[in-house]
Order: C-alpha cells, then structure tokens, then sequence
C-alpha cells in the first residue's frame, strides 16, 4: 500500500510539469496517428491485394473458359470457393503439377503477379513512411526537449551577472513546475546575496560609528583629566585644591569607565558577539535581581519601587544576568524620571504568544517628538542625568532575547515601557535547528 | 533597497456618472524591513492601494514594483505565482479554509507548491504564535484572536518578503489586537520582512515605523510615526 502511495505521488509530481504533460500528449498523438496510418495503409493494400487478385482470377477464368467451354460453368465457383484448398490430395497433384513449372515457394516472390507487386509497394511505403513520422516526432521531441534548457541557459546567464556584478537577478521564471520553483530558489538566492552583502556594508558603517562614538565621548573626559593632572603636578596647587582636583579626576575615570564598558557591550551585543545563557527561570528571580541594586537610589529620590506579582508565578526563557541589567535600566530610568512620592510599578503578564515586562512610572513622561528617538544611543530627552545609553542598551538586550521593547506615553502622565518576549520558547538551546528568528 | 515602488497608482471604479477615483496619483516606496502603517478614513482608498500593492486588482494607471518586478508586465498565472511565493496576506476575516485544521491552514501555500513543508520551521512557527495545543483543531473551533494568529502563520509560512495587512485587528479586540501588532512586528524584525497594515485604529498607526495618512484616494501624509521602537 505504501508502494503504491508512493507510486502515485511519483506521478503527480511527474504530471505536474507542464513540459512533462505536453510530452506525454505529443506521444500519445504520435501513437494515435501511427496506429491510424497503419490501418490505413493496411487498408488500401487489402484493397488493392483484393482488386489484383480478382483481375488475375477472371483473367485465368477466361483463359480457361475459352479453351474449355464445357468447364465454364464450374470455374467461378471453384475460384471463389474457400473450400477449394480443402481437398489435400487435390491440393498435393496440383503442387506437384505447378513445381514442374518451378511454380512452387522456392521461386522469387517479386516474380509472381499480384503478390509481387504487393511487397513492393509495401516496401517502398514503409521504407519512406516510416523515416519521415519519426524524422516528425523527434523535431517535436527535440523542441519540446530544448524548451527548459533554454530557460535555464537563459537563467544561468542572469546568475553569473548576480555573482559576478552585484546586479539583482533580472530573468524570473514564474511556472508551477519544477524549474520554476528552483529558478524561484535562485531569486531568493540572490536577493539573499545582495541582503548580505548590504547588512555587510552596514556592520561596517556600525563598526565606524561606533569606534568614532568611543573616541568622541572619551575625549572630553580625557582632555580634562590631562588639564587636572598638570594642574595636580603644579607646585602652586592648594591641598584643598589638589583635593578637589582629585575628586573630580576620579569621577572622570569613573564615567569612562562607565561608558567604555557600555559601549561596548551594545557593541557586542549588537554585533552578535556575545552569547546569551537562556534558561527557562521565574522572571520574579529576575525583576528583583534588576531591582536589589536601585533600592537606595530610589530611597534617595523618595520614589518607591513596587514590583507587582503575577497571578501565578511566571518563567520565560531568558538570561538572567543581562535580562536584569535591561530592566534595571528601564527601572533606574523611571526612578530618574519620577518626582519625589511616586511609584515606579514593575509587572509581569503573559499571552498565548508574549510574556510582557512592564514598567510604568508617574513622572512627567517624553514628549512625543522624541519618542522615535528615545532608544538611539547617546539621545537624551532632557540634559543632565545619565550619558543616553542605558534605554539603547536595554533595547539591544531585549532584541538578543527575540523581543521587543517599546515605550508609550500614560494617559495619567508618566511612561510604560513594555519588553515582549516570545512565550513559545522551549528552555536550553535558544540557537538549535531551523528557528524562526534566525536568517 | 527598496522592496515596494508604487508610481502614479491610480484607480477608478464606473464610468461617466458612477465614476469613483478610489485612488489618484499615489507615489511611495518601501525599504526592506520597514513596518508601514496606511491610516484613513473609510472610503480614503486605503484598502484600494493595498489589494493593487498585492497584485489582487488592476491599477487604472501607474505601476507596482516588488522587488524590481513589474507586477502588472506580468500574466495572470506569474502573478498568481509572485504572489504565492512573495507576499503573504492578513485579511480581517481572517479567510482560513473551513475544513482545514490549523497546521494545514498554515502550510497551505507550501502544499500549493507541492513543497515538504520544513517541519522543524512549521514548529517554531505555531509555538511561537501559541498555537501548539490547537494545531489539530478547524478553524470554527478558535477563538477571533487564535484565527488571525493562524492567518498570520498563515502569511509566515513561505517566509515572503512582503506581509500586508488589511485591518488584522479589526475584529479582535484591544487584548488580541495588541497581540497581532506585535507578532508582526516581531516579524518585522526578526524576519527581514516588510509589513504594511492598513487601519483606522491609531494604536496601530503609533506602532509602526511610517505612517502614511490617505485621504479621498490621495497620499496626504508621510510621516516616521513611533513609540520610540
């Protein structure tokens, strides 16, 4: 049974070829018309056989009627009669009587009449009939042959202008068949190629941009630091000075150090370098983890950090570490943003498809004109506070976990940043067999 | 690179005193990876550009360029191919096969082609749309929300370079709603795919990257829209 199953799907993938059809009915036709011609020829020469004969029994009835009258009346029934070969000992005298004449099967059958004649034209017939239905039947064949080998000549052509010049593929076959589904493998090849080649272009524009961001932001820093050291190593400097000197070179050395290090995680983060540990753990873990650190700053800014509990407890595939440095960002950002006495409220929900990471604040909110900008590194939506990295860092983070982060302006006033993780992921190996995310 | 060119699109219904210019003279391109919402009114010819977009109605006037391919140079059955392979659609009616479950819906395209559907691809797919406990169930036995997922997986299901939406959360409410926008947008990112929504909703307009607003058939606005994202 599963023979025949597979017999058939053999089949239908063979009849699903337009060209595969068109072939099978050009053979079909060729077998209709031979077996037509065929009956036709054989019957004219019946035919002719039955006219020739006929011609050559009245010309020996006559001959025989004229020299016999008194036989006249007996030799038509007895030429038309099938009978006449029944008769063995008739039929043996009569052989021996016409092999005296050299009458017999020995004899050269081009030589007898009627029979003669026959082979003949049946030779000649078939001997041109036969070479010019083929000789018909194998220019369809070969054009029929030919058709996908021009397509894919013509296609292999439009390939070697892809690889060799960048070019998009300019020849597209768009049939059912099979060629046309390679030639729409091809298509999505070479779209992939040069998809490639530009994400290639960008990663070096990235690498640029962010080599010239680090030197940038280091510079300030650096230049003051060179001024307060000299000023340190000048004699005339007050202790009280010095210092203050000092005080400010190690705030200096501080935020470098802070912002190298950022740097260059996004960097990482962005440029795939770094891997990720998803394991399946409760977000509750996580959240309090991002949350533990922010504590006293939020004491500080009298801002009170609720973290509110799921109905039933939560896990999600995720990275502990670098998740909790995502929302801890997100968190030290509200908090920042939040005036004395308010909340910073930290959620969790969960969706047939997202697990959802909220966090709403009471502050006065972003204005909406720097909404599409906010996640851009180094942006600041007002001066002062941090250098503008911590939402860009979150972001890639969230994005490494296949998520989204967004962030919406409150009704209330305030903002909720939300980072949707995909639900459906199962724990362990986040970078196994063909996954949906990965090119 | 740009994977939607739209020049001088135009569309008119009728002729004489019945004559309606569902769109006039519409211009825009698309970059690849880039989720466009199309806001307006009814009647501002939204769904007009979207079905012509798509390869599903004749433009009066103007051309269609996806992926450098003139769709309309092309004959009906190249079309009907391109569109197979190329785009994926969400229609707010979802449109699933009634007798079919919901793994088949979603490979549907695939069997059209006559391709073994990739199963470890299927798989992610219907996990991460929340689907895995459904996957033998018809459509009538779904929840609005689990429909427009399937639909969705649905337009996933041959990876095509093009998602278009028209009103995928017209039906479903702000919950589901949510849910849709940011599977889309997921796939938007994770993808490399295009998407363009149409909707009168606003939550969606705030969602995308581009906004374009369409009034009375023509293009009014283009703006870069955004929650920041």
């Amino acid at each position: 049974m599963e023979r025949l199953n597979a017999l058939l799907a053999g089949a239908g993938r063979l009849w699903r070829n337009a060209g595969t059809r068109r072939l099978a009915l050009l053979l079909l036709a060729a077998a209709v018309v031979s077996v037509l011609l065929a009956q036709a020829l054989a019957a004219y020469e019946s035919n002719r056989l039955k006219r020739d004969w006929l011609d050559r029994d009245a010309a020996l009835i006559g001959e025989l009627a004229a020299r016999h009258p008194e036989l006249a009346a007996e030799l038509p029934a007895l030429f038309a009669s099938k009978e006449t070969a029944a008769d063995p000992q008739a039929q043996a005298a009569g052989r021996r009587l016409a092999a005296r004449y050299g009458l017999d099967t020995e004899l050269d059958g081009s030589l007898l009449p009627v029979v003669g004649e026959e082979r003949r034209r049946l030779v000649t017939t078939l001997t041109i009939g036969l070479p010019l239905l083929f000789a018909a039947l194998a220019v369809l064949l070969l054009r029929e042959f030919d058709r996908p080998n021009r397509q894919i000549r013509r296609l292999a052509y439009a390939l070697e202008a892809v690889v060799k010049q960048n070019r998009p593929l300019d020849y597209r076959i768009y049939e059912e068949n099979d060629l046309g589904l390679l030639a729409h493998g091809v298509q999505e090849l070479a779209l992939r190629l040069r998809e490639t080649i530009s994400q290639l272009h960008r990663d070096k524009a990235f690498l640029k941009e962010t080599i010239a961001d680090i030197s940038h932001q280091l510079k300030t820093p650096l230049a003051s630091l060179m001024v307060y050291t000299e000023l340190l190593q000048d004699e005339r400097t007050s202790p009280a000075d010095a210092k203050e000197f000092l005080d400010i070179c190690r705030r200096e050395l501080e935020r470098m150090e802070w912002l190298t290090l950022t740097l260059l995680k996004i960097a990482r983060l962005e440029a795939d370098a770094l891997e990720l540990q998803p394991v399946r753990a409760p977000l509750a873990g996580t959240i309090e983890r991002a949350a533990e650190p922010l504590r006293t700053l939020a004491a500080q800014r009298q801002v009170d950090i609720r973290i509110v509990p799921p109905d039933r407890p939560l896990e999600a595939v995720h990275d502990p570490h670098w998740l909790a440095e995502a929302i801890g960002n997100l968190i030290k950002n509200a908090v920042e943003h939040s005036p004395a006495g308010s909340a910073v409220t930290v959620r969790t929900e969960r969706t047939p498809v997202f697990v959802r990471l909220i966090v709403r604040d009471e502050g006065e909110g972003i204005a909406e004109r720097h909404l599409p900008h906010i996640f851009k590194k180094f942006y600041r939506a007002r001066p002062g506070g941090g250098v503008g990295l911590g939402l860009a860092l979150a972001k890639s983070i969230v994005e490494r976990h296949e998520g989204i982060l967004s962030a919406v302006r409150n009704e209330a006033g305030g903002m909720t940043f939300v980072a949707a993780l995909p639900a459906g992921r199962d724990g362990g190996d986040g970078q196994g067999g063909a996954s949906l995310t990965k090119l | 690179m740009n994977v939607i060119e739209a020049e001088h699109l135009g569309k008119t219904y009728g002729k004489d005193s019945t004559r309606v210019e569902a769109l006039r003279d519409v211009t825009f391109s698309v970059p690849q990876g880039e989720f466009v919402a199309i806001v307006g009114a009814s009647g501002s010819g939204k769904s007009t550009l979207l079905h012509l977009l798509g390869g599903l109605d004749r433009p009066s006037s103007g051309t269609v360029r996806i992926d450098g391919e003139d769709l309309y140079a092309l004959k009906e059955r190249e079309r009907a191919v391109f569109r197979r392979r190329k785009i994926g659609f969400i229609f707010q009616s979802y449109n699933l096969i009634p007798v079919l479950n919901v793994e088949e819906n979603i490979q549907l395209p695939l069997l059209l082609d006559h391709r073994r559907p990739d199963k470890g691809y299927i798989e992610d797919l219907i996990r991460t749309l929340g689907l895995d406990e459904r996957r033998k169930h018809l459509p009538s036995e779904l929840s609005g929300g689990q429909q427009q997922r399937v639909a969705i997986g649905r337009a996933l299901a041959y990876r095509p370079a093009i998602v278009l939406a028209d009103e995928p959360t017209g039906n479903l409410d702000s919950a589901n709603g949510r849910e849709v926008l940011e599977l889309l947008k997921l796939a938007v990112r994770q993808f490399h795919q295009t998407v363009v929504v149409i909707s009168h909703d606003l939550n969606v307009a705030a969602e995308a990257d581009r906004v374009l607003r369409m009034q009375d058939g023509k293009l009014m606005s283009d703006t870069r829209g955004g929650s920041g994202v």
